[in-house]
């Protein structure tokens, strides 16, 4: 049985299994399959370890983009000349960020163990359900390789997000709920345009070639009509060439800058990019803390992953065409992103808008297309991964005990909660970007790879400038918060506080030591298992980009 | 005078019809509208057997459609005069105006 | 008695019997009907004997409509006439597969009705017979392509809705409704009759294959052109008015608020289907006669002229459904929207690019059966909450999650099977007319497809109103039961999305069966679609 068939899918047995269970215990289920879940993507290390060298090893990572591991290819609706398939696959692209969402999910089912409303027994059943249908979702989204069924897994993911935020969240939790999931259909139907439009593009690029075309990476398959495979659409250079030429237009507008365009949007809603970004501070300040932790764990994750699977390689015309811009939009949402944190007088408020800042970094690491560029957007992806929900979850044991979130009403915590006081420095400095921890790592390649862009984009240089200068906003809207919260003389009504639960250390301790580890070895943790299939993407669009005239 | 042809049939039928259709439009009374409905049927039937006159010997398909439009005409009418009277009990008048409870 | 008809004249060479048994789908509807008129004399005027009486005459027309199935599998005929060509009454796998969606729909509406009204229905009969009257009516609109038969055909199913939509005879906004309907439809049927009349004058014959080739010689060659046009679009309003497009709309919402709620969610499903395939049969059959080249070029602006206006009626359901607060006109209005994703699918097969229709006829036949379990599902439970509080005002559903959740999650996956969202059955039916719109790689193709995406996020907003008041507002009240058949039904009809959608394959395979091998009037003989090898053809030589 294919190991990602059983990742995707053992959340959604877990959700039938707790949708029959006696309610004692159905969150031990969940948690149980979480777990299991999490046990088994770390199976999926085994695949670099079949060979002796690590990053560079051309069996783990194939000598172009393409190569995979673990897949599974079955026909799924085929009709006339639609061809759906159940394309799963892994690489270095995907791998990460699966892990990290095995994980995240994990911690956020552990987090959820004894919110407020539990105590009442509101609920349980259909929350742990929707967690678990959420986390397949968002599993798929990783592992998917043909269109479609990418397509499917994301939108899976809305509908449990919005009763999750909607049903358990905090005032304005209609509001949010419902603006999340406008927000993001919004960015779906964009991407169900360019889904169709690629089909059939392809397809008649395919006609145009003579009907028969050599599949590009699958031996001895031959392509007749149009294709859904995300690799195929990637590295097929009949496709590519189609795409990227001047005569292929899609209502007069050139195809290639404009299904980018498209498919940009989809994502930058969801990474989120100003000026999408608008759903996301109420999204995370209304959804309860778990909800948080995965909603800025994974689901932001999903936007860059998104762009390094399906913009670049697909579109590397549009991808330089549009490379100045969307640098730009990147260092925006950075500079606004702690701009705005730096305003806020709401906990959660404040994490969501570094959020903004961060994943800003991711957008400009891609937008410059360098390999430090692109390392560094994963490794701040996952960086962010760590951090982040580690933020919310320590904002969420404040607010448990406290029921309030203003950062000015908080003070001396440090000195009621002790460990919980250490938890939180190591966390925010974390975000903060630390020298020494993930944070720091991600950041500086984006820099310095925007530093190597300028090589061949002169823009670049005072791009780099602008983001290395912002990261002086960062600190101080993270050291201004530590201070307000944490620092200071003990206020009376907080002298009760009991300090965190075993369980509340079992969540965080391990974010504290990954955010530790990913900062001092980020090769052996992170770089090892990344660049080679991060590399061959680079390498893949720079190639199409300098064969166009 | 001159030879009846076709064409005299017919534009009595396009008369008729614009009548109807002007009946239909511009009349408040429901029993009104049927009227105009029904000169719009007696039009078409006109139209119909018309062209059976003047287009070949032999063609007996306009007919026979006109006398299934008679056919279809009273049943509508019976209908439609039963769906007036119904309304006529619960609003007191055939106005279409007066029927804006549900609104448009 | 067969062979007395076979003996006369006009029957010669007409195999009566077979003829006979493939209408009995619809000739099992009939005599229904006689039975119901017969009941109350006989067995008395009991709401539930008439209602098992129906339910038995449904499941007999069920089981000879999946055998004749079988039979026409191969190819269609053109019925009980010496005249093929007239096509007068077709048998072939579209209409069939209508007639069996439209007699397991009308089981549902059965049930439905059976689960509200059988208590307190004191003119069961004469229901029954309008249902059954209407829906032989759609059953012949899908079967014919003579301009005669559709126009009876039309009225068939017409005159029967107008008399169910008004049929509390003590409610004032049926009164009104039905009025309201009544007096929309006689003027489109007039009108569409007044068209008739004229393109038989231009033709010379009711065939619409016949009137076709004489129509597009006359688009091309410009005599007769501006008659022509007017003939056209009067037939095209009587067959629009019964889709509910732009702009022929305006009755849908009032008639479907005003009548029960049975009435409603028959009409949405049945009729607008039925006149949807009426016209995919007719644009086929012109289709078909067009060879020339001067003459595909006149297909382009009738494929955007029908494209415009599905386009202007989906988006105009989408925008109208938005202040509603009634359950019923939101739904209404929400058909409506769908009537212009359905009629996309026919701008498809209209335009010159597609290879006249199989494509773009499977994706509708899919899209009908999809939509008629979201819309069954819907109403079921919007029937429910009727019956227990008394209104369908979107405050009647506050807290049904809590207060009934097995009717309220049923409903969920019913309201976002009609957003368009996966998991659900709903996303598969737009995404076969997405792959046919695309398919056409034409600026229509791209126009059409970014409408009906765009109106999918339009239409979410006021979907989640409904669940917003079902699961996010709650009032407290306490908990609901529902009787355990209804709850057994939408709950049937959610689990049958689910089910279409993971087994999405098998569903568009038969529908792509079904829409092959569809007999074709203007060569009088079954016109193999696939590459099969060529089926034996059923027709009649002169």
């Amino acid at each position: 049985m294919n190991t990602l068939t059983i990742i995707v899918f053992l959340p959604a047995i877990g959700a039938l299994l707790c949708l029959i269970a006696p309610k004692p215990l159905i969150r031990s289920i969940a948690v149980l399959t979480s777990l299991v879940t999490f046990l088994f993507s770390l199976t999926l290390f085994g695949m670099y370890f079949g060979s002796e060298a690590g990053s560079t090893s051309a069996e783990v990572f194939g000598s172009t983009y393409g190569a995979l591991h673990h897949v599974i290819r079955l026909p799924w609706i085929t009709s006339e000349s639609i061809n759906i398939e159940f394309f799963l696959g892994i690489d270095g692209l995907g791998f990460p960020l699966l892990i990290l969402t095995t994980l995240v999910s994990f911690l956020s089912c552990l987090a959820s163990w004894n919110m407020e409303r539990w105590k009442i027994g509101k609920g349980i059943r259909a929350y742990f359900i929707l967690f678990l249908l959420l986390e397949t979702g968002m599993l798929g989204v990783f592992v998917a390789l043909d269109f479609f069924l990418f397509y499917i897994f994301w939108e899976v993911m809305l509908l449990p997000m919005y009763f999750l935020i909607g049903v358990w969240g905090g005032e304005r939790r209609e509001y949010a709920a419902i603006k999340f999931f406008l927000f993001t259909l919004a960015g779906s139907v964009l991407m169900l345009i360019a889904l169709v439009a690629m089909y059939f593009y392809s397809g008649d690029a395919i006609t145009q070639a003579g009907g028969e075309v050599a599949s590009a990476y699958q031996s001895d398959v031959t392509l007749t009509h149009g294709t859904f495979d995300l690799i195929e659409l990637a590295t097929n250079k009949t496709i590519q060439s189609y795409f990227a030429s001047e005569g292929t237009t899609f209502l007069s507008l050139k195809f290639a800058p404009l299904m980018f365009v498209f498919l940009f949007i989809g994502f930058a809603i969801k990474l989120p990019i100003v000026p999408f970004h608008t759903w996301l501070p109420d999204a995370h300040v209304q959804a309860p803390t778990p909800i948080s932790m995965i909603l800025a764990g994974v689901l932001l994750k999903m936007g860059g992953y998104g762009f390094l699977r399906l913009c670049y390689p697909i579109f590397p015309t549009g991808a330089e065409f549009w490379a100045f811009t969307l640098a730009v939009i990147g260092v925006v949402s950075i500079i606004y992103g702690a701009l705005c944190a730096m305003a806020q007088s709401d906990f959660k408020k404040l994490v969501a808008y570094s959020s903004i800042s961060h994943m800003g970094f991711v957008l400009l690491g891609i937008a410059v297309m360098t390999k430090a560029g692109f390392q560094g957007a994963m490794f701040q992806m996952i960086a962010h991964g760590i951090s982040s929900p580690m933020c919310f979850f320590l904002v969420g044991v404040i607010y448990d005990r406290a029921h309030h979130r203003e950062i000015n009403r908080f003070g001396g915590l440090w000195l009621t909660m002790p460990k919980y006081g250490t938890m939180a420095t190591i966390g925010f400095f974390a975000a903060l970007g630390l020298p020494g921890m993930c944070g720091f790592i991600g950041e500086i390649w984006v820099l310095l790879g925007t530093f190597d862009a300028g090589s061949k984009y002169p823009w670049a240089y005072t791009l780099a400038i602008i983001s290395a200068a912002s990261v002086i906003l960062t600190a101080g809207y993270i050291l201004w918060l530590i201070r307000r919260v944490y620092l200071g003389k003990e206020k009376e009504e907080y002298a009760g506080y009991s300090d965190v639960s075993s369980r509340e250390v079992f969540i965080l301790a391990p974010l504290a030591l990954l955010a530790l580890v990913l900062g001092i070895f980020p090769m052996q943790t992170v770089f090892n298992f990344t660049n080679g299939t991060l590399d061959l993407v680079l390498a893949h669009v720079t190639s199409a980009i300098s064969m166009v005239p | 005078m001159e030879h009846i042809g076709l064409t005299h049939y017919l534009v009595v039928a396009a008369v008729l019809f614009c009548c109807g259709i002007f009946t239909m439009t511009t009349k408040r009374n429901a029993i009104g509208i049927l009227i105009g409905v029904e000169l719009v049927l007696n039009s078409t039937g006109i139209n119909l057997v018309a062209f059976d006159r003047y287009m070949g010997p032999g063609r007996l398909d306009g007919q026979v459609v006109a006398i299934f439009l008679i056919v279809l005409a009273a049943a509508e009418t019976a209908l439609a005069v039963g769906i007036c009277i119904n309304v006529y009990k619960n609003l007191s008048t055939v106005d279409v105006d007066a029927a804006s409870q549900l609104r448009g | 008695m067969t062979m007395w008809l076979a003996q006369s004249n006009a029957w010669a060479g007409i195999d009566v019997t077979r003829h006979l048994f493939l209408f009995s789908p619809m000739l099992t509807l009939v005599c229904t009907m006689l039975a119901v008129v017969a009941c109350p004399i006989i067995v008395g005027r009991s709401a539930k004997t008439i209602g098992a009486v129906v339910v038995m005459g449904i499941i007999a027309s069920f089981i000879l409509a999946v055998r004749v199935a079988g039979e026409v599998a191969g190819g269609g005929i053109s019925g009980l006439s010496t005249q093929p060509a007239s096509g007068m009454l077709l048998v072939d796998n579209l209409s069939i597969a209508f007639q069996l969606i439209l007699l397991i729909f009308m089981g549902g509406v059965t049930y439905l009705w059976w689960m509200g009204s059988s208590d307190s229905e004191e003119n069961a009969p004469e229901f029954f017979i309008l249902l059954l009257g209407s829906a032989v009516g759609m059953g012949l609109m899908v079967s014919t392509s003579n301009l005669l038969m559709i126009a009876l055909a039309i009225e068939t199913a017409s005159l029967p809705s107008y008399a169910m939509v008004g049929f509390d005879k003590r409610d004032r906004r049926g009164a009104e409704a039905s009025l309201k309907y009544l007096i929309f439809g006689a003027i489109s049927a007039a009108i569409m009759l007044y068209g008739i009349s004229l393109l038989y004058g231009l033709s010379g014959s009711l065939s619409v294959a016949i009137v076709a080739q004489h129509c597009i010689q006359s688009l091309a060659s410009g005599h007769n052109l501006v008659i022509t046009l007017v003939a056209l679009m009067c037939l095209l309003s009587g067959i629009a008015f019964k889709i509910s497009a732009f702009p022929f709309h305006f009755w849908c919402p009032d008639a479907f608020e005003g009548a029960k709620i049975e009435v409603t969610a028959w009409l949405s499903v049945a009729s607008k289907s039925a006149a949807l395939i009426l016209l995919a049969r007719l644009a086929m059959v012109f289709c078909a006669g067009v060879s020339a080249p001067e003459a595909i070029g006149m297909l382009s602006p009738l494929a955007w002229g029908i494209g415009i206006m599905a386009a202007i009626t989906c988006t105009l359901g989408n925008f109208a459904a938005y202040k509603q607060t009634s359950a019923k006109r939101l739904l209404a209005y929400s058909s409506i929207a769908h009537a212009g994703y359905m009629l996309m699918a026919i701008a498809v097969f209209v335009h010159p690019h597609s290879d006249h229709g199989q494509e773009g006829m499977s994706a509708l036949l899919t899209y009908i059966a999809i939509y008629m379990f979201m819309n069954l599902g819907a109403f079921g439970v919007v029937a429910m909450v009727v019956w227990d509080t008394g209104s369908d005002n979107l405050a009647s559903f506050t807290g049904l999650l809590r207060r009934a959740p097995l009717l309220a999650v049923p409903m969920i996956i019913c309201l976002m099977s009609l957003v368009g969202l996966p998991p659900f059955a709903g996303f598969i039916g737009k995404w076969w007319i997405l792959v046919a719109l695309g398919r056409l790689n034409d600026s229509l193709g791209w126009f059409l497809v970014i409408t009906a995406v765009v109106n999918t996020l339009i239409s979410l907003y006021y979907y989640m109103r409904i669940v917003v008041q079902m699961s996010l507002r709650d009032d407290g009240q306490p908990a609901l039961s529902f009787p355990l058949g209804g709850m057994a039904l939408v709950n049937i009809c959610a689990i049958a999305l689910f089910a279409m959608f993971g087994f999405a394959q098998p569903l568009k395979t038969t529908s792509e069966q079904f829409t092959r091998n569809i007999f074709d009037t203007t060569m009088a003989k079954t016109v193999v679609v696939d590459a099969a090898p060529a089926q034996p053809i059923e027709s009649v030589q002169r």
